[in-house]
């Protein structure tokens, strides 16, 4: 199971629980983007998508740790993670994310994905780690709000 | 589905909307004395194709592009409209659904119909093709946003329902240490709150809450079951497992306590949010332990949303 974890992911963990709360928030932004300019932004695979999402993505989230995901409240939202169990279908779907994007080339088990197409998510996956794909996407995002 | 419905809802419009409704109030009208060569301003800056002759209130013919080419044709003198006005008018009345006024106009081929008061025979208006269109999509527009209002209070499902008091019990058991299956109930509750017509808003509060409360279950209570009442004002949740109990629970309340083994926190569990979440998501929070004998968690929430709801968020 250990092996699994990488580093950023660790990183992660330490990262949230060492940052206080009302900083964690403002890790979101508001600013639009396409899911097909995030696609390419993140020069992202897209491992499922059926047409579901119409529209901009509004916020951009990423965590790693399920409560942080559950006490989210935009729902037009993209979530970077390196959780691949089923749960974090789960966890989206509790709170209406609607597109997940894995960092570090992860790729989830079949039954993550087939839970995902249950709930209508669209999942991604980028070989960026959790920092550089934050860090395009928040670029991108800003270029967005001034345009 | 959904198109089918709209469809439907679009058929029985055009029964149920009235040619009265539908009308533009705001029309060029002439009176008899107008002159001929007059009539081409009045239509051209109207952007119109006829125009009702009126005198007082009553509607005595009508005006086309078609009676005033005929008048420049015979190169006859100028004259009031009187003169030269259609006679035979095709009118709608007032009380007629706008299905009658559709096959009107594929029946008659004409742009517009004057529209008649059916009692006292006034001109009230006249309906084109367009006021239809616009007629129907406002129709539908009020009634969407009827719909949403009424679906969304979850009240109309008791209200439909006749008894002295009524409450609805769904209950869930969760088996222990089966993380892989964490979510299932508060999945299937959150179908069945929308499927009711529960305001978006609370059924997200209650999904959160009742997922935090299923993987506690599912990661320290060694399994234990939910139960949801669900009244004509509120929700509520009880939470119950047999597990060891929290020795202290003041501290278990706190934000970032956990006691989560290492094969949570791998899964992204166990970072001491549990408690916190649910009581910023529910309206009423109670929890009671004892040690070697269990936990039982008490969660409420209202049913419907008010106007200051405060978003799941601490």
């Amino acid at each position: 199971m250990n092996d699994t974890i990488s580093l950023d992911r660790r990183l992660g963990i330490i990262y949230h629980s060492a940052v206080n709360r009302s900083i964690y928030e403002r890790s979101s932004m508001k600013g639009s983007l396409y899911l097909e300019e995030i696609v390419k932004i993140l020069e992202a695979q897209v491992l499922l998508d059926e047409g579901w999402l119409r529209g901009k993505i509004e916020t951009i989230y990423c965590s790693d740790l399920m409560s942080d995901i559950l006490s989210f409240s935009d729902s037009r939202s993209l979530l970077l993670t390196g959780l691949i169990n089923p749960q974090i279908i789960r966890t989206a779907e509790m709170v209406e994310i609607r597109v997940i994007c894995f960092v570090h080339n992860k790729l989830p088990h079949e039954d993550t994905i087939e839970l995902a197409k249950q709930d209508e998510i669209v999942l991604l996956s980028t070989k960026f780690s959790m920092y550089e794909a934050c860090g395009r996407l928040y670029i991108a995002q800003r270029a967005s709000n001034i345009t | 589905m959904r198109r089918l419905k709209e469809i439907h809802k679009i058929q029985e419009l055009v029964f149920e909307l009235k040619v009265g409704e539908a009308k533009a109030e705001k029309v060029v009208t002439l009176s008899p004395t107008t002159m001929m060569s007059e009539v081409r301003a009045v239509l051209k800056s109207n952007k119109i194709a006829a125009a009702p002759v009126i005198e007082h209130d009553s509607l005595i013919g009508i005006i086309s592009v078609n009676d005033y080419i005929n008048w420049l044709a015979k190169g006859d003198p100028d004259c009031p409209v009187y003169e030269k006005m259609s006679r035979e008018v095709v009118f709608l009345f007032e009380d007629e659904p706008v299905v009658d006024a559709i096959k009107s106009f594929d029946k008659y081929g004409f742009y517009e119909f004057p529209v008649i008061e059916r009692r006292s025979g006034r001109f009230t208006g006249i309906i084109t093709r367009r006021d239809i269109i616009l007629g129907l999509l406002k129709a539908i527009e009020i009634d969407y946003s009827k719909m949403e209002l009424s679906s969304y209070s979850g009240r109309h499902f008791f209200n439909e329902t006749a008894a002295d008091e009524i409450s609805l019990l769904f209950t869930y058991g969760v088996e222990g240490r089966k993380i892989q299956r964490g979510g299932e109930v508060a999945s299937s509750l959150k179908r069945n709150l929308s499927y009711l017509g529960i305001h978006p808003e609370i059924i997200r509060r209650v999904a959160i809450a009742t997922y935090e409360a299923e993987m506690n279950l599912i990661i320290y209570g060694e399994g234990g079951e939910i139960g949801v009442r669900m009244d004509m004002e509120r929700i509520n949740i009880t939470v119950k497992d047999t597990g060891p109990g929290i020795p202290d629970i003041q501290k278990a309340l706190k934000p970032g306590f956990s006691t989560a083994p290492d094969w949570v926190r791998e899964l992204g569990f166990g970072a001491g949010m549990g408690f916190p979440n649910m009581q910023s998501c529910a309206d009423s929070f109670e929890i009671h332990s004892t040690v070697g004998v269990g936990t039982t968690l008490h969660m409420g929430f209202p049913l419907e949303a008010s106007e200051n709801l405060m978003e799941c968020n601490p």
